[in-house]
């Protein structure tokens, strides 16, 4: 049975791309994570975990066109697919209903 | 701006980065990512050195995940183990035929550490090898580490009182065959094409 269960940082990161759209690559999606968080992240973990995603089918990548203001180099983009959102979808509504119910025995 | 007068990123700090990275495209793209926001961020706003430093904190961050994520990969760790456990079978299979064939006299203490760090050295050598075989497929990888090993062979000879002796020429030169052979085996596993991991 494929494993549907995203960790933690693979839930911020596809929520990320999602926002991010078609103008999702590493570095955008680095800011946006931290502009959202609060947390500094490592771009080595952003292509860790993307990378990760890539290979469950969740995400897709391609490269860009090269830029001076990147040495030269292309920006590789990466898109959410049908899977990815899936999965996603799932795991934020494991969190709500967690997270409801933790209200609730607060209260 | 660095040294060389370009608005780049430490060339050292790049090649770090490159290096830590998987080959291909995403090497390209993360060097780029990071290079964006030196030059359009970071070194307007804080300068040549802070920005350097700035840099260098991006590698370092960056390394440790990349590094681990290559290296925990499944496909390397198994040739990595593979060649770990078939040095270490080798070792001792050629230890106990030449404890065997000197059963007469007892071992030597520089014979015993000798057979220990060529284990190691046979080892480390395929477990580098293997890994640069199956991840970076050039000829420089291997050949390093031939060196390192030869090197360590030779050492050794230097250093036992008896170098001049054949057995012990024929027991490392077996070794070393036997190393190559089995990095050999197991680089050409990866030649037979990538595994559909289920």
């Amino acid at each position: 049975m494929k494993r549907t269960r995203l960790g933690e940082f693979e839930i911020v990161v596809l929520a990320a791309l999602v926002k991010l759209a078609d103008q999702a690559y590493g570095m955008a999606v680095r800011k946006e994570i931290e502009a959202t968080t609060g947390q500094p992240v490592s771009i080595g973990a952003i292509y860790t975990t993307l990378r990760r995603l890539e290979k469950k089918g969740y995400v897709s990548a391609r490269m860009g066109d090269p830029s001076p203001e990147r040495g030269g180099r292309a920006k590789r983009f990466f898109t959410v697919e049908a899977a990815g959102v899936h999965a996603l979808k799932q795991s934020v509504e494991t969190i709500q209903r967690m997270t409801r119910d933790l209200a609730e025995g607060w209260a | 701006m660095n040294r060389r007068g370009a608005s780049s990123g430490p060339r050292l700090a790049r090649g770090l980065l490159r290096w830590a990275a998987p080959p291909g495209g995403e090497a390209e793209a993360i060097v780029g990512d990071i290079e964006e926001e030196y030059r359009v961020d970071v070194l307007p706003r804080l300068g040549s050195r802070a920005s350097q430093r700035w840099y260098w904190s991006q590698v370092a961050r960056s390394a440790v995940p990349l590094i681990g994520s290559r290296v925990v990969e499944r496909r390397r760790l198994r040739a990595v183990l593979l060649g770990w456990v078939a040095a270490t079978i080798g070792f001792f299979g050629t230890a106990s035929l030449v404890v065997g064939v000197d059963a007469v006299t007892p071992l030597p203490v520089w014979l015993t550490v000798g057979l220990f760090l060529s284990a190691v050295a046979i080892g480390g050598t395929l477990a580098g090898w293997t890994l640069y075989a199956t991840d970076r497929p050039d000829p420089l990888g291997p050949l390093m580490m031939a060196g390192v090993l030869l090197l360590s062979v030779a050492a050794l000879f230097r250093a036992s009182p008896e170098p001049e002796t054949p057995l012990w020429w024929v027991l490392w030169g077996g070794l070393v065959v036997l190393g190559l052979a089995l990095g050999g085996r197991v680089g050409r596993m990866r030649t037979r094409g990538p595994r559909a991991d289920a």
